[in-house]
């Protein structure tokens, strides 16, 4: 405090009243002593920092962080058939039983429930979810094996499961005869195919809303296991959005759900290690999103259905319902951006970071 | 009261005669509770104290680590029951339809607290928790008292 007392009042000088304001307005304004060291005393412009807002740290992303005691966006990435639950807590939810032909029976307790989530700092989100969490759990399975998914409906409305993939009619999930009604039990029961990168999401009316509350999630189905693809450290992206004030237009977009999280806890990856990315798009409300990663290319493979790539790029656009596998390996140690090249997107949430580093590193 | 007229103050006799009578009906009060004691104590065991904690989309025993585990009563016996919310973003609640029970939803971190009486007779009672049925429901299990 001396120092402010230095720069704004002369030693011969008694306090005057332009004094008095300026130092108010200085402490209502930065609320700081750093910015104070910019004034000199007796001029009459007014500092710097009272025309213009500070365009540096703060104004890329929320100030604050949300809890992650719910819903960790970094365990989200990595997680799938419930492999982030404690062994008995995940036994639950999750069984998986080898049949005679080589393949794997696998059986999900997938439950719809109404829940408060927190998208942004400070920001709770009145959502539809299934186990509680947006996304959904990640589902995974091998070309061939057989899914049953047993679906309680514990929310508040008529829901279902919607997949996408080969399926009998009576497993769609989406005319209104197909409706679970609160309380009541489905059981969805189908082969794992094509292999590639799928989904599944409520099919309930009106389905924008049910969607957009956060009913959906990612379906790996990996090629047989006599052709797998090759190792790579894999994470899933759920590109999602939320119409906080139902005007059917999206305030907060996200990767995973909580905006800007991954600027806060960059994505950890190694150089030289594939890194494989399963890009789901289920943002509701716009036409499209996309996703641009900085200072590299990637491979893509639409719909994960080839083990071939359609295309090398750094930018690729994806409509609701649309997913892709990317792949790529890190050059160069270092943070890189990756975000909706809708920029208005990105600035709303939908942004954050790989922090890459070298193989020997912790 | 006229200004200025004092009220008379109370003698020094019923001032005595009050601090008597206090004493006197202390002293059979104590005497009375004192014999009424075994009483007491055979026909009316205390109160157990049962509390239901929520967490993850089940009712476990505060402590226990069971989802939604059978709960012993005997008959006849009253219980304090304390359900708690422990289940962030989520409203629970606790519904007894055998006993008239149906708590209000409870926000997180909230907690309610009720007394009951089980029925005479040996018996099941499902619990429930009312926008969860499928997936928080629970039975209670009157047993005879000896």
């Amino acid at each position: 405090m001396a120092q402010i007392r230095n720069y704004l009042v002369p030693k011969n000088k008694p306090w005057s009243r332009r004094a008095w304001l300026r130092l108010a307005g200085l402490g209502s304004l930065t609320g700081g002593v750093a910015a104070v060291s910019q004034v000199t005393a007796g001029e009459q412009r007014p500092p710097a920092v009272a025309s213009m807002p500070d365009h540096r740290g703060s104004a890329m992303g929320p100030v604050g962080r949300v809890s992650t005691e719910l819903f960790d966006p970094t365990r989200f990435l990595r997680a799938w058939n419930f492999s982030d639950l404690a062994a008995d807590e995940r036994a639950r939810f999750y069984r998986e039983t080898p049949r005679s032909n080589g393949t794997m029976l696998r059986e999900y307790e997938i439950f719809a429930v109404d829940r408060e989530v927190e998208i942004a700092p400070g920001v709770f989100f009145p959502a539809w979810t299934y186990n509680g969490q947006v996304p959904g759990p990640t589902i995974r399975a091998t070309a061939g094996d057989q899914l049953r998914i047993n679906f309680v409906n514990q929310g508040s409305h008529p829901h279902t499961l919607h997949f996408h993939g080969w399926h009998s009619p009576d497993m769609d999930g989406s005319l209104p005869a197909h409706q679970v009604l609160p309380d009541e039990r489905f059981v969805y029961e189908f082969e794992a195919d094509p292999f590639g990168l799928h989904l599944y999401h409520c099919h309930a009316n009106p389905l924008k809303r049910h969607i957009h509350k956060g009913l959906y999630g990612a379906v790996i189905i990996d090629p047989p296991s006599e052709t797998p693809r090759p190792p790579a450290d894999e994470l899933v992206m759920v590109l999602n959005a939320f119409d906080t004030n139902f005007d059917a237009e999206n305030e907060v977009y996200a990767a995973n759900t909580v905006a800007s999280f991954y600027m806060q806890e960059p994505i950890r990856v190694k150089v030289g290690q594939l890194v494989r990315i399963y890009v789901v798009n289920l943002t509701e409300f716009d036409l499209v999103n996309s996703m641009h990663l900085h200072g590299m290319f990637f491979d893509v493979f639409r719909t994960g259905t080839t083990m071939v790539p359609s295309e090398s790029t750094d930018t690729i656009m994806l409509c609701q319902g649309e997913r892709a596998i990317l792949e790529t390996t890190f050059r160069y140690p270092g943070e890189f951006m990756f975000h909706a090249h809708q920029s208005e997107f990105a600035e709303l949430g939908w942004m954050g970071l790989f922090r890459a580093e070298d193989q020997h590193a912790t | 009261m006229v200004v200025g007229q004092r009220e008379p103050r109370a003698g020094r006799w019923s001032r005595g005669r009050g601090a008597v009578t206090a004493v006197v009906t202390l002293a059979v009060g104590a005497v009375s509770l004192f014999l009424l004691l075994p009483l007491t104590a055979s026909t009316r065991p205390a109160v157990r104290d049962i509390t239901l904690v929520v967490r993850d989309m089940a009712f476990y025993l505060d402590g226990g680590g069971e989802p939604n585990p059978t709960i012993q009563v005997r008959t006849g016996e009253t219980v304090q029951l304390t359900l708690l919310n422990r289940d962030p973003g989520f409203k629970h609640n606790l519904t007894i339809e055998a006993l008239g029970l149906d708590m209000p939803h409870l926000e997180t971190g909230a907690s309610k607290r009720v007394r009951l009486r089980a029925p005479s007779r040996p018996g099941r009672l499902p619990y429930v928790c009312a926008p969860h049925s499928e997936m928080m429901r629970g039975v209670i299990e009157v047993v005879g008292s000896r």
